[in-house]
């Protein structure tokens, strides 16, 4: 790329920032609102897609890392206040992160998805034991003075932090190597490469993050129950919106999660049912005719000129007959 | 514990277990085939057990009857659903990875269709109707008929899968399927014809199972998924792609789950289930009858 394009490219960033930082000076409170939901999403898809997206290793555990954020905010911020018991609860989603990766990552594939799943079914009822055996109580309540603005700057923070993450991983050596251990981690280890450190690392940092969204998001709910913020729903909603923007780009999953969020927003009240109903063809046709997800509009629109695929690309046209005839003169 | 109680909880244990199995079989069946969580599993239950439920209170079929009638009927719905769905998407190749995330969007999509068809089908409010109602005494504990007449049809269907599937040419090339997809093909089983198959029995499972399901409980279109998630449990407890190991494990997954709501209460018998599911899956990851790997193609990044 050009310096000039490069140039240009940082002034709308820095520019796209500036207006959705100061978005609650200028905005309806409608559009933070919805802003806020979407930005949740990206985070929880970004996030999510730090580890996962690239290794293949498919978690379905941000419920459990989310509740741990949101539990932290309802029980620290009376003492500690808002923000620093958001920093609380990401750390406890890191510690609760680097817990499980130690014991999980050693299982592959199907099995990896069903024990984190698993695991995080187990929190929400253990969360659920606790509560009414040792609490008397189900749920808890919070107030907070916080504002839809604030929930929203503190929503945004982190799904900047969780998508600039992504940017600078897909690019960097440790983002080929994640998907090196997606494409093959028998061959990767007989290289000699070690490949636990790293994926524990970017799971604790998955779990921070998503941690961090329940957190931030905690002032909006005011009453919560372990149903509530552990529920399986998020982490199915989070895998289903990074898989259909695509994980191979660092910004299939913040796409997947506006196309889906925005979608539901304005679809799921008014025809609840037909809508779902819709979702559902909608997500067979895609996975048949754009099975790398949305971000194929990148690679159609490249092959459409003639370039050649982007590094890391190569691995998969290998795979794909249909491709390499077209990407190796 | 006296006899009553013992009595009661082992039937009760042995019935889920029964229906678990099922629902297992058919859910690994369909694993062996494409490597992956197919999430909307339940929803065939649920439809099942709504077109059993409409047939017996709209037509006045007998629910046995229906059960035997929809056999046929899920089996070509989930063959065509693998050649419209599925089967294109397995043959587009892209690696363990893709493939996986695409099997796993491919069903959600089926569970959302499904389950909000049915939700505009038959509404979301609670669906039954009473079909032999009435309880027998076995040793002096009462019974009610249809819990005995669907712990019958689960163990006979149980024992007739068996058969087929380790005494027929056919069951044997399933089994071989689901134990070593590359082995199989290698030896020249025709892969498509056979997951056509796997798929559309697996739903007939889903389907008759849940016909039984309509005999014992309430229906809301929301039910598939308890189903589907147990139905997991149970594989991984027997072992993904062990049908033998299945059927055992939905059974003892029955009587433990009869055992636990009687021994921690009726609302921490699910954390029991999730805990065993973690703790064979750290333990025993192969499932509780296996030791190893079934073959090096189900855990190499599979």
């Amino acid at each position: 790329m050009a310096r000039g394009r490069v140039q240009l490219a940082w002034l709308l960033g820095l520019g796209g920032l500036g207006a959705l930082f100061s978005l609650p000076l200028w905005a309806s409170t409608y559009v933070v609102g919805l802003l806020q939901a979407l930005f949740a999403y990206v985070a929880l898809a970004s996030a999510w897609a730090l580890f996962s997206g690239l290794s293949g290793y498919f978690s379905l555990g941000s419920a459990a890392f989310f509740g741990v954020g949101t539990y932290a905010t309802f029980l620290l911020a009376p003492v500690v206040g808002w923000i620093p018991s958001i920093l609380l609860g990401a750390g406890m989603g890191g510690l609760v992160a680097l817990g499980v990766g130690g014991i999980s990552l050693r299982l592959k594939g199907p099995y990896f998805a069903i024990l984190t799943f698993g695991l995080s079914e187990l929190v929400r009822y253990l969360v659920l034991g606790y509560e009414m055996r040792f609490s008397r109580t189900v749920g808890r309540v919070l107030i907070l003075p916080v504002d839809v603005g604030g929930v929203y700057l503190a929503v945004l923070a982190v799904a900047v932090a969780a998508v600039g993450l992504s940017m600078w991983l897909y690019g960097s050596r440790y983002g080929r190597l994640l998907a090196a251990i997606g494409a093959d981690e028998g061959r990767l280890e007989s290289l000699g490469f070690r490949t636990t450190g790293l994926k524990v690392t970017m799971f604790a940092v998955s779990g921070v993050l998503s941690a961090a969204v329940g957190g931030a998001l905690a002032p909006r709910w005011t009453y919560i129950d372990p149903h509530i913020a552990f529920s399986p729903l998020i982490s199915f909603q989070t895998v289903l919106m990074a898989l259909l923007g695509g994980a191979t780009r660092w910004w299939g999953p913040p796409l997947g999660a506006l196309t889906l969020g925005l979608v539901s927003e304005f679809l799921s009240i008014r025809f609840r049912y037909l809508y779902l109903i819709l979702l559902g063809l909608l997500l067979i046709v895609l996975v048949r005719f754009w099975p790398r997800g949305l971000v194929e509009v990148e690679d159609r629109a490249r092959r459409w000129r003639g370039r050649r695929l982007p590094l890391g690309e190569e691995r998969r046209a290998e795979l794909q007959p249909g491709w390499s005839a077209e990407s190796d003169p | 514990m006296d006899v009553r109680l013992f009595l009661e909880i082992g039937a009760g244990g042995i019935l889920l277990g029964g229906l678990y199995a099922l629902i297992a079989v058919g859910l690994n069946l369909q694993y062996g085939l494409m490597r992956v969580l197919n999430v909307a599993h339940g929803e065939f239950v649920m439809l099942g057990a709504y077109v059993t439920y409409t047939l017996y209170t709209s037509l006045g079929v007998n629910p046995l009857l229906g059960l035997v009638l929809q056999v046929p009927l899920f089996f070509l719905l989930g063959w065509a659903i693998y050649g419209v769905v599925y089967r294109g998407v397995l043959e587009q190749g892209g690696g363990p990875v893709q493939l996986e995330a695409n099997s796993l969007l491919l069903s959600f999509g089926l569970l959302f269709i499904l389950e909000n068809l049915a939700l505009v089908v038959w509404g979301p409010s609670l669906r039954g109707y009473q079909y032999l109602h009435h309880s027998v005494s076995i040793l002096g504990t009462l019974f009610p008929t249809n819990r005995l007449v669907a712990l019958g049809v689960a163990l006979l269907l149980t024992v007739l899968l068996l058969g087929f599937l380790h005494r027929t040419a056919l069951g044997t090339a399933l089994r071989a399927l689901m134990q070593d997809p590359e082995g199989a093909e290698a030896v020249g089983l025709p892969l498509v014809r056979l997951h056509g198959l796997s798929f559309g029995l697996g739903c007939a499972l889903a389907g008759l199972t849940g016909s039984l399901v309509s005999m014992l409980f309430t229906l809301t279109p929301s039910i598939g998924m308890p189903y589907t998630i147990t139905a997991l449990v149970v594989i991984i407890l027997g072992g993904l792609g062990n049908v033998a190991g299945s059927l055992l494990g939905g059974l003892l997954l029955g009587v433990l789950e009869a055992l636990g709501a009687y021994v921690v209460g009726a609302d921490m018998r699910t954390a029991l289930i999730y805990a065993l599911l973690v703790a064979v899956l750290l333990f025993r990851p192969y499932g509780l009858f296996q030791t190893r790997a079934p073959s090096p193609g189900q855990t190499a990044g599979g």
